[in-house]
């Protein structure tokens, strides 16, 4: 195989700071109708199935791949972890009910010409839709500790 | 007798506890392994048609003149054949595969093969120590898992030392170092369940078939062989010679070791000598390449823990996904599941797509506890360990949903109403005959043939690494694969004897029905047949078409494999003549599936095939799939996700398949002309008169 180079966007801009509402509802486990298909890719054994029922868990799948990896050595023992990633952007807005992600996504993941620069770039995306994620909550997570050291006081 | 062969096959008859002797002579014409076992099983089993569990049914445990020898990748495989137990809706007369050292010790105390005959009354182990043969007791054996079998064994036959024994009692009755190679069940064969597997050393399995179930209705746990002797080889120079000419196709060749892996895609000889420990693992567990007897490629691997050692393929794979979703990543439980499927015995590519299935059967809300299909199965221990031990418990000891899973996920499926509604989806992804989809029949279409038109999963990588991999994970890294699409074409047109046709290759939606995808799967089934089941030739070394370390990019299959059998045997095989006598025992399996009571309207793959494409909002049903076209006058890859098959075509597609093969065009059975141009008069004659002679 021979390789071409990597070209991912420089700069991703931030994207508009979640609601609490919206971090809740995105980090819910969904419902059998409202799952994710993806796939493991393993050189012999074959592809399977994987069913996918929240966002966490979409993305330990979808970054789980060793790309490092001497990808098909024969005999290796590895596998890709793919998932339509057309599909993905669409089940962020419909499914998970995050549409500043799911655009950021279509903006600046789908147009890039390989699976792998995607999730390259993707992981970057993911990463900093995460930190605003746990921003939300630790602002949350700070709030009501200190309503409750204040109730304590009271 | 030429070289290679011992000249004798053990026969043991269970019921009666007799051992005789067949000559391996009357059997040298098929070669070895599956040729020779579908001869012995055309003439030992009287009744064809009955289960798999009838003491009538006859196994073959088979090596080739290749065993034992310095053949690379040619040397550990063990063929076993009979009826098995997994096939749905007909229990066919298939065929299973393992590695390891068994033939070898199997040649080394001359015997060329095992036949196993009847049923005994209660729990025995054979113990076969060169010429001498027992049938023992196995009252203490019984209960024990796959490892624990093995141990107690060794320590029976060697009494616990590694040091060189003498087997007989005299000075020159033969020496040797090794511990008795073991092939077992565990408690999964021992109550007969369709998805057991026979087990040998460290992850050597023989899952497909249910061949773990056969061997518990024959009440048999286990059998042992070691031996002090040697495989006599014809031309012992020749051989070396020839092991020394097949390095310039291994990794010995000229591109860098840093640089091999990716320009070594596809080259199914050559690699890294340690691609099995070359996968992932827990970060902190060092791991050693292993492989079986004689092989180069090593593509299995150790690990510290001792856990899954050995296991390669789907037994170390079909849980690292749940692993990796429970614990953020790959940790020990990957190994740990993969030893309790060994231990257990269970037929690793059944529990992956039961686990898919079932998984998605109680996200449905189906199936769980108080649901329709009631279970205590623990679904929020999913990517534990203890999911998977509940699991295989289940199905092992038949309880719960185990006691339908058991009968093999087809059967659970009928039984619970699921069968057709699921594989009219895909969510129970059986392609034909009870056997899940290995690769996909809508888009390699020469896996899904094979299949149809044969017994079970082909699980024959031949073309699958050229027409699916290479390209697929190419197109991944917005990349070319190191083998072009024209290139492709052009050695397949060299390579694929006695068709030589260019258009074998053309996987495009009009190819993919036509007269050269007919010949390209003719050319595997006697290919397959021939050189990788019968003189065990490994299906994950051959064939070897492109290879990047070759001259002018070409493998060495054609002019390799030949090579090796001549040098060994003193024989002078072309390779027209191999594929003849592949194409010979082709025929003669179809004969037995035929007495079986096969008809060519049997031969449908599940309706998800011919009725799922691309689900509304993906662009593809599945993973990408890129394989070689041609189009508009020019070989390219191209994806085909998404494609469905056309069932009238699929119907042209086996018109012109039988046509090639010279069967009847309307029953899909041979005719006596075609079996007597392949000297299988007799088979005809039995044919004939059982109304089952194509016209």
């Amino acid at each position: 195989m021979t390789t071409t180079e990597l070209e991912t966007p420089e700069t991703i801009p931030a994207l508009t700071p979640p609601s609490v509402e919206l971090v809740d509802r995105a980090l819910r486990d969904l419902d059998y109708e409202d799952r994710l298909v993806g796939y493991k890719m393993t050189p012999s054994a074959g592809n399977d199935r994987a069913n996918l029922y929240s966002l966490p868990q979409a993305i330990v799948f979808l970054l789980g791949t060793r790309w490092d990896s001497p990808m098909l050595t024969p005999g290796f023992k590895g596998a890709i972890n793919w998932v339509d990633l057309n599909a993905f952007a669409n089940w962020l807005r419909d499914a998970v009910g995050d549409a500043p992600l799911a655009s950021a996504v279509e903006e600046h993941v789908l147009p890039l010409d390989s699976y792998y620069a995607q999730v390259q770039t993707l992981s970057r995306v993911l990463g900093m839709r995460m930190d605003q994620y746990r921003e939300v909550r630790g602002v949350v997570e700070q709030e009501a500790d200190e309503a409750e050291t204040t109730e304590d006081a009271g | 007798m030429s070289g290679g062969y011992t000249g004798k096959i053990l026969r043991i008859n269970l019921t009666d506890k007799s051992v005789s002797t067949l000559d391996t002579k009357d059997y040298e014409e098929y070669g070895g392994g599956h040729g020779m076992g579908s001869a012995i099983f055309w003439d030992l089993c009287e009744d064809k048609t009955v289960s798999g569990f009838d003491p009538g049914n006859v196994i073959t445990i088979m090596s080739s003149p290749l065993s034992g020898t310095l053949t690379p990748a040619a040397s550990g495989r063990t063929e076993v054949q009979g009826i098995g137990v997994q096939g749905y809706p007909t229990e066919w007369f298939t065929r299973s595969n393992f590695g390891g050292r068994f033939c070898g010790q199997m040649k080394f105390a001359g015997w060329d093969g095992i036949v196993v005959e009847g049923a005994a009354d209660k729990p025995v182990w054979v113990d076969i120590r060169d010429d001498d043969v027992q049938i023992k007791d196995a009252e203490g054996l019984w209960g024990l898992d796959t490892t624990e079998v093995q141990e107690e064994i060794w320590r029976i036959v060697q009494g616990g030392t590694s040091e060189w024994r003498s087997l007989g009692g005299g000075r020159d009755s033969g020496r040797t170092t090794q511990r008795p190679a073991v092939l077992t069940i565990g408690r999964a064969g021992e109550t007969m369940s369709r998805t057991a597997a026979l087990i040998h050393d460290a992850g050597n399995g023989a899952g497909q078939g249910g061949f773990g179930g056969v061997f518990g209705s024959k009440n048999l746990k286990a059998i042992s062989v070691i031996g002090t002797g040697g495989v006599e080889v014809a031309d012992p120079a020749a051989l070396m010679d020839a092991r020394l000419w097949a390095n310039q196709y291994a990794v010995a060749g000229s591109i860098a070791d840093d640089d091999f892996a990716p320009q070594s895609m596809g080259s199914m000889f050559g690699g890294n000598p340690a691609s099995g420990a070359a996968g992932y693992a827990p970060a902190d567990q060092p791991k050693a390449p292993m492989g079986c007897l004689g092989c180069h490629k090593n593509c299995r691997a150790r690990f510290q823990s001792a856990a899954s050692n050995g296991s390669s393929c789907v037994d170390y794979f079909f849980y690292h996904v749940y692993d990796q979703a429970a614990h953020g990543g790959y940790t020990q439980a990957i190994l740990d599941a993969a030893d309790l499927l060994q231990r257990y015995g269970i037929n690793s590519y059944q529990v992956e797509a039961m686990i898919i299935w079932l998984n998605h059967l109680y996200q449905e809300g189906v199936l769980g506890k108080g649901k329709e299909i009631d279970t205590e199965l623990d679904f929020t221990k999913l990517g534990e360990v203890s999911f998977v031990e509940q699991l295989l418990d289940m199905i092992a000891e038949k309880y719960d949903i185990g006691e339908d899973l058991h009968e093999g996920i087809a059967l659970a499926a009928v039984k619970w109403g699921r069968y057709e509604q699921d594989t009219k989806t895909g969510i129970l992804p059986i392609q034909a005959w009870g056997y899940v989809q290995h690769y996909d029949a809508r888009t390699e279409v020469e896996w899904g043939y094979g299949s149809l038109v044969g017994d079970r999963d082909i699980n024959e990588h031949d073309f699958n690494t050229l027409v699916y991999w290479a390209p697929s994970i190419a197109s991944l890294f917005g990349a070319q694969p190191a083998c072009s699409a024209p290139l492709l074409a052009e050695i397949m047109e060299e390579k694929l004897t006695p068709y030589n046709d260019p258009m074998m290759m053309d996987y495009s939606d009009e190819g993919i029905y036509s007269e050269s995808m007919a010949k390209l799967v003719a050319w595997h089934r006697h290919y397959t047949r021939y050189y990788k089941q019968s003189l065990a030739f490994c299906d994950w070394a051959y064939g070897d078409f492109f290879n990047a370390f070759g001259p002018d990019n070409r493998g060495l299959t054609g002019e390799g494999e030949d090579k090796f059998f001549n040098a060994v045997t003193g024989q002078s095989q072309t390779f027209e003549e191999g594929m003849e006598k592949g194409r010979k025992i082709w025929n003669l399996d179809r004969a037995i599936w035929i007495l079986q009571g096969r008809e060519r309207d049997q031969e449908v793959f599940t309706d998800y095939n011919y009725e799922v494409g691309a689900v509304p909002g993906y662009t593809t049903y599945e993973v990408p799939y890129v394989v070689p076209a041609f189009e508009n006058g020019e070989w390219t890859y191209k994806s085909v996700s998404g494609r469905m098959l056309d069932r009238d075509k699929v119907e042209d597609w086996k018109t012109k398949f039988y046509t090639l093969e010279g069967w009847d065009t309307s029953t899909g059975w041979p005719t006596r002309a075609t079996l007597e141009d392949l000297g299988l008069g007799h088979v005809a004659d039995t044919l004939e008169e059982a109304g089952k002679l194509g016209a």
